[in-house]
C-alpha cells in the first residue's frame, strides 16, 4: 500500500524537538513488522519516504528536516549515519590533487552501549566465516547517564537531506537559552542556512504525492521561536491550506547562575514564547504546547506525575521519550490503515472551535488496564488524561476532544469521528528510557535479548476552556516584564510596537477562552 | 566595583590594562592559528567531525569558526568576519591577520605609555588616508572577459589546486557574462540566477557550464516522456495537487460510493487545471513537431500527472522557488499563478529537455535555448567533499567577478597594494599638510606608523606561506618597486621574487581590501579601548 497522498513532512527546530523525534521516528521504526502475518495497523508510508541510498541499496527515511546548531550534530554524521569513517588522507589528497594537507580533527565522541552492539552484529554479520553468532541487540538500552545529544537515540537512519544545520559561522559565541527570535529570524534569512533549508523541504515535498500536512515542533523560548515562525510563513505560503500542527516545547533550563542572569532569560524566554504562540495560532491549524513541567517561568518545578511512568522530568532524554509518545498517540488517526479517509484536517475539524488553536496534550502512557469492560465515557471517566501543557490539568471540561487508543479493538467500540481506537500496541524501540514499570509491558515474552517492549496507550488532543489558564499565565507575566524598562540586550532587539502588538495578540487568544465566548 | 574605581583609578588601570592584554593574546592567538591559511600557498585543512563528516577547506571564515570560540574577543573577531564573508565574500583571513597585527604594533606603544586613545585615532587618520590612496591605485576594467579572468583566477587559486582552478575560471567569468546585462548597473548582477548543481559520481569529474538549467528532480510518471525535443515550456506556481475544500467530519464514515462522488466533485476543480494546460498544449502543438513541459513550483498529484502523461506532456512539481524566475530568463515566456486566460505569450522554448538518472537521484537538463540569461554549472565530483569543495570556491569565484564588474575595477594582488599603503602613510607622516592632523604633539603619529607596519604582515605571511624569508623578501619587493616606480610589483610566490602583478594576473577584489581595511580599524580600536568592546555591534562594520 502506497502513502496515496496522505504524507506528513515533520520539521524539528531545536534540540529538545529533535530529542522528541528521534524517539517518535524510533516508535515507528520499532513498530514496523517483517511478519505477513501480523501487518502493521499504521501506514508507515505516511511519515517515510522510500528511496535508493547513495550505494543503490534500498532506503527507507523519515520524511524530516531536522534543525539543530551543525555542532549538536555530535555522532550524527551529515550522511544520516552515525559514525562514518572518513577517508583516508592520501585519498583526499587525490582526489583534490592537494598537495599538502594538514588534518584537524574534532573530538570523537564516544559510542554508547547501543551502538557498540550494533557494530558488533554488523561486523558478524558482514564476517562469513564466522559461526553463526548468536548476537542480538537487547531489548533496552537506558542512555539516561551517557546520552549527550538527540543522535545517540536514533536507532534509523535519516536522509542526508534531512539534515539542516545552522552552520558554525552563524552561531559563533550564541547564547541560546537566552537568545532571542530575532537572532532566530536573522538565522533564518541568512543564505547559508535558508538555501539549504528550502532545497531540503521542497525535497521532501517533490517526494510526496499529496502531502496531508505538517508536524512541526520547535522550542518556543529561544531563537527556535524565530524561526518555526518563518517556516510557518514559508510552509503556508508553498503549500496552502494543508494541516499544520504546532507543537511547541519548553526548554529545561538549569537554573545555576545569579539572580539578573535567570532573570533576563526569564524575560526573552517569555518574549519569545509570546511571538510563538502568537504566529503560529494565527498559521497553524493547531497549536499543542509540550512540557513535562506542570508549571513554568519561575511558579514552579514540579514535574506532571504520569502516574503509569517512573521517569526524571530534569532529562531532557526521558521527558522527550513522554513526549513522542504523546506524539504517537495522537498523530495515529490520519495514519491508520483502517481509515484511509481520515486525514490530519479531520482532527483539526473535531477539535475546531471559533478562534481557537491552542489545544491541550493528554495521555495514560501505559494505559493501565488489560481489559477494558466498560464503555468509553467511563473509560474517560476513569483514566484521566495526564497533561503536557503546564497550567492545564485536562481534568474538567473538554469541550471538544480527539481521543486514541491503542491496543483494544476498535470493534468493541462504537464509531465516532472523535474516537480512534487501534489494536496494535505502541512498541517500545531500545533506546526509549527505562520509564515504564515492567507490569504494562505486554509483549509476551521476558527474554532479556531480543524482542521489543510493547504497551497500551490513550491520548487525548482537547480543545478546552482551561486552556486560559495556561494563556493567561503567559498575559500575567509578560505584563509583569515592565516593556519599558527591560534588560538592553532584548530592548535592542524588539521595538515597542511590536512588542505591544504581540501582546494584544496573546490577549486576545485568552479572550478566546473566555467561558462566555463558549455559551 | 565602580565606586573603588573612582576612588583608586589605578585599581581601575589595572582592570583595564588586564582586559587589554587578555584581548591582544586573544588576537595574537588567532593570528598563529591562520597565519597558514593565507594566500595560494597556504596549507589546505581537512576538517574531521566528530561523526566522522570531512570538509576540505582553506576559507578564514569557516576555519575560524570551526574552533568553536568561547573567548569574548575571539568571538566578535569571528563575528566581523562572518559580516564581512557575508557582505564581499572573501579577505577573511587577511582581516583576522591585520586585526591582530593592529593589536600588535599597538602593544609595544602603550607599554611605553600611549594611550589607547591616541593610537586609535591614529588608526582613524591612517584608514582615510588610505581609502583615498586605494581609491588611486584601483587598475579600471571593463566587463570583458581577458578583464575579469585574471580576478576570477586570483580568488580560484587561493582555494583549489592550480589545474583545477584555471578550468573552473573560464567557466565563472563565462556565467557571470552571460547573465551581465551591460545595461544594468554591476548591483543588480543576480548571481543567483546562475544554478550550482552537483552530482556525484566516480566517472566523470570535470565541471561544466551549462547554457541552461539543470534541475535537480525529473518527473514523477513512469510514462511520461523522459525527453522532449523543441519543447514549449509552461513554468507556473499553480496547486495541481487534490485538497479537500471542505472539511466534512462525517466523511470516512458514508458507503463507498457517497464517498467516491465527493472525491470527484473535489477532484473536479483540479481537473479543470489540468484541462487549460491541455488546451493550450493542444493548441500549440497539435500538428508540429513541438513538445510540451510543465514545470509547477507547486505539487501535482498522481490523477494529474497521469493525465499530463496521456497527452505525452513531461511534468515536474516542486520545483525550487528560484527556478520561477531562472527558468523565464533561460527559456523566455513568464512563470504564471493562474491559468484563467493563459495565452501562448507565457510560453518559452528550449531545443531540448531531458532526464538524466544517477543513482537514486533525477535530473532534468533544459538546454539549448535561444539566448540564456541564466545558466547553470555543473559540478562533477567523486565525493561530496571534493563538490563542496568545488561549490565554496565557485561561490567565491562569482562574487569575485561580480565584486570587479560593481567596482569597475581591482586592485594589484600579491602584497603589492599593501606595500604601496605602507609608502603612502610612511610618505604623509613626513609631509607638511598632514602635521595639522596630528592632534597635540603629533601624538597621533604613533597610530598611523603602528598602522603602516601592520599592514606589511599581508606580504610577510604570503612569503612564509610560500617558504619564503619574510624580511629578505620585503626588501627586494620594495628596492623593485622603487626601480619600477609602479605599485604594480608584488611578489611571487614560487620564485620570492618581485614580479608584475598585472603581467602575473594576480588581482584582488577592491571592495574586499577597502571593507577589510575598514573592518580590521574599527575591531582593533574596540579591542584596544576595552570598556567599548562589547558595546559595539556589527551594524557598525556595514558602510
Ligand atoms: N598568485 C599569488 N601570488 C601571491 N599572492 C597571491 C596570489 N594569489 C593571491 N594572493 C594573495 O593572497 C591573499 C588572499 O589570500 P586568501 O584568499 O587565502 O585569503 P583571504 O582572501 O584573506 O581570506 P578568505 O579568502 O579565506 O576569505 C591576497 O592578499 C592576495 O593578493
Ligand atoms: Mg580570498
Amino acid at each position: 500500500m502506497t502513502s496515496q497522498g496522505k504524507e506528513v513532512v515533520t520539521l524539528q527546530f531545536g534540540k529538545f524537538p529533535n530529542f522528541v523525534g528521534a524517539h517518535y521516528f524510533n516508535i515507528q521504526t520499532a513498530g514496523f513488522s517483517f511478519n505477513p502475518d501480523f501487518p502493521a495497523d499504521v501506514n508507515h508510508d505516511v511519515l517515510f519516504r522510500e528511496g535508493k541510498s547513495d550505494s543503490g541499496s534500498f532506503s527507507y527515511t523519515p520524511r524530516l528536516i531536522a534543525v539543530d546548531l551543525e555542532q549538536s550534530l555530535h555522532s550524527l554524521s551529515k550522511t544520516g549515519l552515525n559514525f562514518v569513517t572518513p577517508p583516508s588522507t592520501s585519498e583526499v589528497q587525490d582526489v583534490t590533487q592537494v598537495e599538502a594537507l594538514e588534518v584537524l580533527q574534532n573530538p570523537q565522541p564516544p559510542k554508547n552501549e547501543y551502538f557498540e552492539d550494533v557494530e558488533k552484529q554488523s561486523s558478524a554479520q558482514e564476517n562469513p566465516n564466522a559461526m553463526q553468532v548468536d548476537l542480538l541487540l537487547k531489548t533496552k538500552y537506558d542512555l539516561s547517564t551517557t546520552v549527550k545529544s538527540w543522535s545517540e537515540v536514533l536507532t534509523v537512519n535519516l536522509h542526508p537531506r534531512s539534515i539542516t544545520m545552522i552552520p558554525k559561522t552563524l552561531s559563533s559565541g550564541l547564547d541560546v537559552p537566552k537568545s532571542t527570535c530575532k537572532t532566530g529570524d536573522d538565522i533564518w534569512k541568512n543564505p547559508s542556512f535558508n538555501d539549504d533549508f528550502e532545497d531540503n523541504l521542497r525535497f521532501q515535498l517533490e517526494a510526496c504525492d499529496i502531502v496531508q500536512g505538517f508536524h512541526l515542533l520547535t522550542e518556543c523560548e529561544n531563537l527556535y521561536s524565530g524561526m518555526s515562525n518563518r517556516c510557518l510563513d514559508y510552509l503556508r505560503d508553498e503549500c496552502g491550506k494543508k494541516s499544520i500542527l504546532t507543537v511547541p516545547i519548553f526548554s529545561l533550563n538549569e537554573d545555576e547562575e545569579d539572580g539578573l542572569e535567570i532573570r533576563k532569560r526569564l524575560c526573552s524566554n517569555l518574549i519569545n514564547t509570546g511571538f510563538c504562540l502568537s504566529r503560529s495560532s494565527e498559521l497553524s491549524d493547531l497549536v499543542a504546547p509540550f512540557s513535562t513541567l506542570s508549571e513554568l517561568w519561575g511558579d514552579g518545578k514540579e514535574f506532571q506525575d504520569f502516574k503509569t511512568l517512573k521517569y526524571d522530568g530534569s532529562s531532557c532524554y526521558q521527558s522527550s521519550a513522554v513526549m513522542a509518545a504523546c506524539l504517537e498517540l495522537i498523530s495515529t488517526p490520519y495514519r491508520l490503515k483502517r481509515l484511509p479517509g481520515v486525514r490530519m484536517n479531520n482532527v483539526n475539524e473535531v477539535l475546531s472551535l471559533p478562534g481557537r488553536k491552542l489545544v491541550g496534550a493528554g495521555v495514560v502512557f501505559p494505559f493501565p488496564d488489560v481489559k477494558i469492560d466498560y464503555d468509553i465515557l467511563e473509560l474517560l471517566k476513569r483514566h484521566k488524561y495526564r497533561s503536557l501543557c503546564p497550567f492545564v490539568p485536562l481534568e474538567s471540561t473538554l469541550d471538544t476532544q480527539s481521543v486514541t487508543l491503542r491496543g483494544f479493538p476498535h470493534s468493541q467500540f462504537p464509531s465516532s469521528p472523535a474516537l480512534f481506537v487501534s489494536s496494535c500496541n505502541v512498541r517500545v524501540p531500545r533506546t526509549f528510557p527505562d520509564i515504564i514499570p515492567h507490569e504494562y509491558d505486554l509483549s509476551n515474552s521476558a527474554l532479556y535479548y531480543g524482542r521489543l517492549r510493547e504497551v497500551s496507550g490513550l491520548s487525548g488532543l482537547c480543545n478546552t476552556r482551561e486552556m486560559k489558564a495556561f494563556t493567561d499565565k503567559l498575559v500575567e507575566k509578560l505584563r509583569q516584564i515592565n516593556v519599558g524598562k527591560i534588560s538592553s540586550f532584548v530592548s535592542n532587539d524588539f521595538e515597542r510596537p511590536e512588542l505591544v502588538e504581540m501582546m494584544e495578540s496573546v490577549e486576545e487568544i485568552s479572550a478566546s477562552y473566555d467561558i462566555s465566548m463558549f455559551l | 566595583m565602580a565606586a573603588i574605581g573612582l576612588l583608586n583609578s589605578k585599581a581601575e588601570y589595572v582592570r583595564t590594562a588586564q582586559a587589554l592584554a587578555l584581548n591582544i593574546s586573544a588576537a595574537k592567538g588567532l593570528q598563529d592559528v591562520m597565519k597558514s591559511n593565507l594566500g595560494p600557498k597556504g596549507t589546505m585543512k581537512m576538517l574531521v567531525s566528530g561523526s566522522g563528516d570531512i570538509r576540505i577547506t582553506k576559507d578564514g571564515n569557516i576555519l575560524l569558526h570551526d574552533m568553536q570560540i568561547q573567548h569574548p574577543t575571539a568571538s566578535l573577531i569571528a563575528r566581523a568576519c562572518t559580516a564581512m564573508d557575508d557582505m564581499t565574500g572573501d579577505g577573511t583571513t587577511t582581516m583576522v591577520l591585520l586585526i591582530a597585527e593592529l593589536l600588535k604594533q599597538s602593544d609595544s606603544y602603550i607599554s611605553e605609555g600611549v594611550h589607547p586613545r591616541a593610537i586609535t585615532e591614529g588608526f582613524k587618520i591612517a584608514r582615510q588616508s588610505c581609502l583615498e590612496k586605494l581609491e588611486q591605485l584601483k587598475l579600471p576594467l571593463t566587463a570583458s572577459r581577458e578583464h575579469l579572468i585574471p580576478i576570477a583566477k586570483t580568488s580560484l587559486r587561493t582555494k583549489l589546486a592550480p589545474k583545477l582552478a584555471d578550468h573552473l575560471t573560464e567557466i565563472c567569468v563565462d556565467a557571470v557574462l552571460s547573465i551581465y546585462n551591460p545595461a544594468q548597473s554591476g548591483n543588480e548582477l543576480d548571481l543567483h540566477m546562475i544554478e550550482i548543481m552537483a552530482m556525484q559520481h566516480k566517472m566523470e569529474c570535470e565541471s561544466k557550464l551549462i547554457n541552461g538549467l539543470v534541475l535537480d528532480h525529473g518527473s514523477r510518471h513512469p510514462s511520461m516522456p523522459k525527453k522532449v525535443k523543441n519543447a514549449y515550456i509552461l513554468t507556473c506556481n499553480v496547486s495541481l495537487e487534490y485538497e479537500k475544500s471542505e472539511v466534512n467530519s462525517g466523511f470516512f464514515y458514508n458507503t463507498a460510493e457517497q464517498r467516491d462522488k465527493m472525491v470527484k466533485s473535489e477532484r473536479d476543480f483540479i481537473e479543470q487545471r489540468v484541462n487549460k494546460i491541455i488546451e493550450l498544449k493542444k493548441k500549440v502543438c497539435n500538428g508540429t513537431d513541438k513538445g510540451f513541459v510543465v514545470i509547477n513550483q507547486k505539487g501535482i498529484d498522481p490523477i494529474s500527472l497521469d493525465m499530463l502523461a496521456k497527452e505525452g506532456i513531461m511534468a515536474l512539481r516542486r520545483a525550487k522557488r528560484r527556478n520561477m524566475e531562472r527558468l523565464a530568463l533561460a527559456c523566455g515566456g513568464a512563470a504564471v499563478n493562474s491559468f484563467d486566460d493563459m495565452t501562448e505569450d507565457v510560453l518559452g522554448y528550449a531545443g531540448s529537455v531531458y532526464e538524466h538518472v544517477l543513482g537514486e537521484n533525477k535530473f532534468t537538463f533544459v538546454v539549448d535555448c535561444a539566448k540564456p540569461q541564466s545558466v547553470t554549472i555543473l559540478i562533477n565530483g567523486p565525493a561530496q567533499y571534493a563538490i563542496k569543495q568545488i561549490q565554496d570556491a565557485i561561490r567565491d569565484g562569482l562574487r569575485s567577478v561580480k565584486n570587479a564588474i560593481t567596482d569597475g575595477g581591482v586592485l594589484p594582488g600579491a602584497g603589492a597594494t599593501e606595500l604601496a599603503l605602507y609608502h603612502h602613510l610612511l610618505q604623509y607622516l613626513e609631509s607638511p599638510d598632514s602635521a595639522t592632523q596630528m592632534g597635540v604633539k603629533g601624538r597621533f603619529r604613533v597610530g598611523v606608523k603602528a598602522f603602516a607596519d601592520a599592514l606589511l604582515i599581508i606580504p610577510k605571511v604570503l612569503a612564509i606561506n610560500g617558504g619564503h624569508d619574510p624580511q629578505e623578501s620585503i626588501t627586494q619587493l620594495e628596492t623593485e618597486s622603487k626601480l619600477s616606480g609602479t605599485s604594480l610589483i608584488g611578489f611571487d610566490i614560487n620564485t620570492g621574487r618581485p614580479v608584475n602583478t598585472v603581467d602575473m594576473e594576480i588581482m584582488d577584489n577592491y571592495c574586499v581590501k577597502r571593507q577589510c581595511l575598514s573592518s580590521s580599524v574599527i575591531i582593533a580600536s574596540n579591542l584596544l579601548l576595552v570598556d567599548e568592546v562589547m558595546r559595539a555591534g556589527l551594524s557598525s562594520l556595514k558602510q
